[in-house]
């Protein structure tokens, strides 16, 4: 009796006691018990006022048009612009998690720097990193300015400091589109990238660019592909590449042909449409003008059917459906250009135009005018793998004393081969601005913090445009002031342009970026022409309408005619070359094809977690490296989902987790492009592994460009098996009985046939016929 | 009965003196346990279900960083100055709007910019306002770098409520006569100015010389009013 | 004209499969619009991923003949939706717009709705929602962060929705149609995604965009047999190259 009053006694002081504490925990953060009175209120700090202010993304491929929703100075949301010719108000997941990019909780706030080649990187003030930069500046000896492929005016910058202190700008783009602008010259006379009129035609034939996920501006392209689907008669789309991507997924009929056949594949096409006069005698001429006689003869269904591994009845479908519905346009690009016959892929492709008469048509290919900026960069690229090569022969041999890097990941990006790491020990001097310390930037021996696109001026012209002169302009929507509390984050970057200014002293003539994008407007106002963006009476109504609209276009500003004829891409190298393999008992040999992720891309946006939890379409696998494999290869060689596979190519190897899915070419393995990193922040660090580590040096033959799809491994088991990390199977979602829950209704037959036609398969299949 | 006697000798005679010692100070103890539990459910108690019992320094009223007098800005009359006792200043019937601005058309009423304060207050007051002295130098009037006010939260809703200021301006400006459960005075208007309904939530502002929270603000009141009124009872009307 | 009438709208969505390409910019523009937490690692790898729509793919027959079939599955805000009579403290209800509402501060969690659903669009906060505190700048001040404990699920960007409405009552008009976006439809590259009043009271004299996709012969809801009635319109993929199929042809 005694011992149960005193537990008694302890139990109710207990329950007092937690009662207490949880009555303590209930209290609120500081911050939300105060209201604050800044001392100036702009109007992008009101309290629950949103305002959505309109810029762009020079860094991403294409050029879309933004707006971004700030609230009390913070960026909430990043969506298209409406207004915007180019993307019409549309955005991919790209877009989306670039926000991420400017509240990383790893951005770099101070300069950075390392005392002695080896060293560890210590933060300095910036005006230590000043003087350290001038002297790297003022030292004898070459400076190289890397960074990604740059359009507009920061472009501009890039290239006119590097001419001021007698050295050279230099491109970076892991998956660059050399070959395909080397095409798009050769064949139409100009190196811009043509606006492609999906959206009008009744059939595209695409051949190895992803187009709906990541080739050159997939947002354009993919508003221009609802067009294309929204029609009132349905366009037919033809895909023909080597791994199922979106695009092929999308496709009414995909071809998957031997990796570097695609040349051939479009010239069966050719002569199929020839043989069966679905070409008028003035498109043939035009197509086979500069090309020596019978050039097609060797290119019959059949044969190219043997070369290609592509069955003869699907490229007479193929034909057929090009050949009888007009107007009908070819493209080309991706993977289909990364090959040592790249260049004779993609002219023989661009080159089909010419015999479909889509060129300069409505619903085919039209050329884009010139920039309206004289001067200003409106098409880029990166250097070819060769030009890399040479370039970084002189970061070797001590011939560059300086580096600057911005925005390109060379350490991550080129292949083994090119030993990166080491040239970069060579140079003295290698001077990374970086938001997030990437591979590149943890080489330098100062990094400077650089500003996300949504703190700085700069300006772009998308390409391809949209048929006539567009300007995009980029301005920051939220200040610098931002102060990002608890973490102590008091942004202290500089943006790279503003920085080259100011090192430049009056050698480029302005100031800041800021200038330069007034100037540039000024110049537009100074067009006088009436277009229908912006109308204003003078330049300084003018230049807040254009940041008010995103930017200055003029529809009736349409380019030049595009050449007469195709040219005689006979002359090119035609044959495709394969890298040697790993010795046999390595595993069995596939085809590499690496893919761009559809959200990391090459990997500048792994470092987001939003980016890297982006679900890939095909296999909704996430925050990992996997490669996809055929799932009846992948059952003979008894691989399983989620097998660590190794994949070995003559210049290393990478672990992968496996992926099999039926969509897979059985001689194919498809690896994503984007992880791996050794650097890139908390989300980035130490996950996946980087494919392009595994790329042999194969060059496409006319322009040097790396062929990365030319690369052969051999693939084995390590016997290890980890879970794949991927969306897919969160639900259970399994079709439940045909049409259900992907409906599909064929030409003319309504939704309810089609359910009505499912069910009664469904029921026979159940019932065995018997209802 | 004898055995319980016997019990308790049994039990005097086994227990140790330290704990008979001790005896007084634990029967007190739990005493003092029963009474805090009771106090702090009844204030748990009275907390949810309208405002605290204003003991303890639980008081809605809270000092802010700057002693500012909605009486003398907003009040009709002769109000004491809150930086200089003894003396006395005339109220100068501000508009609420004047520095509430966004609350005709946005969520929040909004708190001023610290340079509208000091739009008026770089001439007007005397030096010797110890309360001024602080804006002036929050406005960076003095020598020092200007700086933000943090003004101490009175009123606040949960996360899961999104209370928008805008339409319930509008409903209570546009037909004052009809509301029903309106603040005193409002239904004789024929047209109301906003600044002329703030006080159906917020009580009589003017007058207080610190601002506390009046009404209960909780969802029953809410919901009361929104069904007199005929406004819309939806769930997500506010949560979402 | 000073309240502004609730119930007037119907809302609804119409997805055409068609034109969906599977890139999931719809996912990321929800999730960002919405405070949806960040899907770790090893969230998917115990398959508690959330996503209030997301994108499903179905692989039919084998290499070469392979299609890979994208679906874009959302709520489907039924009118009879089997989530609403389970819930024990009406935290789930179908609200006078035709939307299936999940209010958070009723929520108790005990998870029937997800059972009953047959779309599986309901989604449990297992954690609690962290972000890093640099991220907690760009969550959306519009929407309510949920706790740990909490069913969630698309509610067709209810605070767009609202705000759209108070906008129009402000400036003493009507709605338009395609006023109101939602994240998902403002995201979609491809235009596969309208949201709209699907009323037929409301589109008589100006039929909307959505309202006039409704009745086009591709049109199906997903489950019919289950008697749903989704307020979710879906239209069907064509495949020109389709044989057989066809009943009545």
């Amino acid at each position: 009796m005694k011992k149960l009053t005193r537990r008694q006694f302890m139990v109710l002081s207990g329950k007092a006691a937690t009662g207490a504490v949880i009555f303590v925990a209930c209290g609120l953060p500081e911050r939300e018990l105060i209201v604050q009175s800044p001392v100036e209120l702009p109007e992008d700090l009101v309290r629950g006022e949103d305002a959505w202010f309109a810029t762009t993304w020079g860094d991403m491929p294409g050029g879309d048009g933004l707006i971004v929703r700030v609230m009390e100075g913070r960026a909430k949301k990043v969506a298209g612009n409406p207004d915007f010719p180019v993307n019409a108000g549309k955005q991919s997941v790209r877009h989306d998690a670039a926000l991420q990019l400017l509240y990383h909780p790893d951005r770099i706030s101070r300069p950075l720097m390392r005392r002695s080649k080896g060293g560890a990187l210590n933060p300095i003030s910036w005006a230590e990193a000043e003087i350290e930069m001038i002297n790297a500046l003022e030292a004898a000896g070459g400076v190289t300015v890397v960074t990604n492929p740059l359009r507009g005016h920061l472009g501009l910058v890039a290239e006119q400091f590097a001419a001021l202190y007698g050295g050279r700008h230099i491109a970076f783009d892991a998956v660059e589109q050399g070959v395909l602008h080397g095409a798009v010259d050769r064949v139409f006379g100009q190196s811009s990238l043509p606006d492609l009129d999906i959206g009008e035609a009744q059939a595209v034939l695409s051949f190895g660019a992803d187009w709906l996920s990541t080739w050159v501006s997939p947002v354009s392209l993919s508003v221009k592909y609802g067009q294309f689907r929204g029609q009132g008669h349905r366009g037919y789309l033809v895909h023909v590449e080597p791994r199922m991507s979106m695009t092929a997924a999308a496709a009414d009929l995909w071809i998957a042909p031997r990796p570097g056949t695609e040349g051939e594949v479009a010239l069966s096409i050719a002569k199929e449409i020839i043989d069966h006069g679905w070409a008028s005698s003035g498109d043939i001429g035009a197509f086979m003008e500069n090309m020596p006689d019978g050039a097609l003869d060797n290119y019959g269904a059949s044969a190219v059917a043997e070369r290609s591994g592509v069955p003869e009845e699907r490229l007479k479908r193929a034909a057929e459906k090009l050949g009888t519905n007009r107007p009908a346009l070819a493209f080309a690009g991706g993977s289909t250009g990364a090959h040592a016959n790249g260049s004779f892929n993609l002219s023989a492709i661009y080159s089909l135009n010419y015999l479909l008469g889509s060129v300069g048509s409505k619903g085919g290919i039209r050329s884009n005018p010139a920039s309206p900026l004289s001067g200003v960069p409106s098409s880029a690229t990166g250097a070819s793998l060769e030009e890399w090569e040479n370039e970084i022969a002189q970061w070797r041999g001590g011939n560059v004393r300086t580096v600057i890097v911005r925005g390109a990941d060379i350490v991550h990006g080129l292949p083994a081969s090119v030993e990166v790491k080491g040239a970069l020990r060579a140079v003295p001097k290698v001077i990374a601005f970086a938001t997030v310390l990437d591979d590149t930037a943890a080489e330098a021996d100062l990094v400077l913090p650089e500003k996300s696109f949504l703190e700085t001026w700069g300006s772009d012209i998308p390409e391809p445009g949209p048929g006539y002169q567009t300007v995009a302009f980029q301005q920051p929507v939220v200040g610098p002031t931002v102060n990002f509390d608890e973490v102590g984050l008091v942004s202290d970057a500089r943006g790279f342009g503003d920085v080259l200014l100011w090192a430049s002293g009056d050698g480029l003539g302005v100031s800041s970026m800021e200038d330069l994008v007034r100037n540039a407007s000024g110049q537009l106002f100074d067009l006088g022409r009436r277009s229908d963006s912006i109308n204003a009476p003078d330049k300084r109504l003018f230049f807040n309408g254009a940041l008010q609209r995103g930017g200055w276009w003029d529809n009736g500003a349409t380019g030049d005619d595009l050449g007469g004829a195709a040219p005689n891409f006979m002359e090119l190298g035609k044959e495709a070359k394969y890298s040697s393999t790993v010795p046999a008992e390595e595993g069995e040999e596939f085809h590499l094809i690496p893919f761009q992720s559809n959200a990391l891309l090459d990997g500048r946006l792994a470092s987001t977690p939003w980016a890297q939890q982006s679900p890939d379409p095909m296999s909704s696998a996430v925050w990992e490296t996997w490669v996809e494999i055929n799932k009846r290869v992948a059952e003979d060689l008894g691989i399983i989902e989620g097998d660590v596979l190794f994949i070995r190519s003559v210049n290393g190897e990478i672990e992968a987790l496996a992926y099999p899915h039926p969509g897979v070419p059985p001689g194919v393995v498809g690896v994503p492009m984007g992880q791996g990193h050794s650097h890139g922040g908390r989300y980035a660090e130490g996950r996946g592994q980087n494919v392009m580590s595994i790329l042999t040096d194969i060059k496409d033959s006319e322009t040097g460009a790396l062929a990365w799809a030319a690369t052969k491994v051999r693939v084995s088991k390590s016997g290890l098996r980890r879970k794949v990390p991927k969306f897919e199977g969160t639900v259970e979602a399994f079709p439940t009985e045909p049409g259900v829950p992907v409906l599909v209704v064929g030409p003319d037959e309504t939704a309810h046939e089609a359910e009505e036609a499912n069910h009664h398969l469904h029921q026979q299949s159940i019932y065995g016929g018997k209802e | 009965m004898a055995s319980l006697l016997e019990f308790i000798k049994e039990k005097h005679r086994t227990t140790p003196l330290w704990i008979k010692a001790l005896a007084p100070v634990l029967l007190l103890g739990g005493l003092a346990v029963f009474a805090v539990t009771g106090a702090v459910t009844a204030f748990v108690i009275t907390a949810w279900l309208g405002q605290p019992i204003p003991v303890l320094g639980f008081d809605q009223t809270v000092k802010q960083p700057i002693a500012f007098p909605h009486t003398i800005h907003a009040g009709t009359g002769l109000f004491p100055s809150t930086g200089l006792p003894g003396q006395f200043i005339d109220g100068l019937e501000m508009d609420c709007t004047f520095c509430h601005r966004t609350v005709t058309s946005q969520a929040n009423a909004g708190v001023p910019p610290v340079a509208l304060c000091s739009y008026c207050h770089k001439v007007i007051g005397p030096e010797e306002n110890p309360e001024l002295a602080k804006l002036r130098k929050a406005a960076g009037l003095t020598e020092e770098d200007p700086s933000p006010i943090n003004w101490k939260r009175v009123h606040r809703l949960p996360d899961h409520v999104r209370f928008v200021h805008e339409p319930h301006i509008r409903y209570l400006t546009q037909h004052p006569s009809e509301i029903r459960n309106a603040a005193p005075g409002v239904n004789q208007l024929s047209e109301a100015l906003p600044s002329q309904v703030c006080s159906t939530c917020h009580g009589d502002v003017a007058s207080m010389l610190e601002v506390k929270q009046v009404e209960a603000l909780k969802m029953g009141q809410c919901v009361d009013c929104h069904r007199e009124n005929e406004a819309p009872t939806d769930c997500t009307v506010c949560h979402h | 004209m000073t309240t502004e009438v609730f119930g007037k709208h119907k809302w609804g969505m119409v997805v055409d499969v068609d034109r969906c390409t599977g890139c999931q910019a719809c996912v990321l523009a929800c999730q960002v619009e919405n405070n949806v937490p960040l899907n770790t690692q090893e969230r998917y790898e115990r398959a508690r991923g959330m996503a209030w729509i997301r994108v499903e793919r179905y692989w039919e027959g084998e290499f070469p003949d392979v299609k890979a079939r994208f679906i874009p599955i959302l709520c489907q805000h039924c009118e009879n939706a089997p989530c609403e009579p389970v819930c024990p403290v009406f935290a789930t209800y179908h609200n006078p717009e035709g939307m299936n509402v999940q209010i958070y501060n009723r929520c108790v969690g005990t998870r029937y709705c997800a059972n009953g659903c047959p779309y599986i669009v309901r989604f449990f906060n297992y954690w609690e929602p962290v972000w890093p505190e640099s991220f907690r700048n760009h969550l959306n001040p519009d929407v309510t962060v949920r706790s740990r404990g909490i069913m969630e699920k698309c509610s067709f960007c209810m605070q767009r929705i609202r705000r759209g409405v108070r906008n129009a009552a402000k400036e003493n008009r009507e709605l338009e149609d395609g006023e109101i976006q939602t994240a998902c439809q403002q995201a979609c590259p491809t235009d596969a995604l309208v949201f709209g009043d699907i009323d037929p009271d409301n589109n008589r004299t100006n039929p909307g965009r959505a309202y006039s996709m409704i009745n086009d012969d591709r049109a199906y809801t997903l489950l019919p047999r289950l008697n749903t009635d989704p307020n979710v319109i879906y239209l069907a993929k064509v495949d020109p190259d389709r044989e057989g199929g066809a009943g009545g042809h």
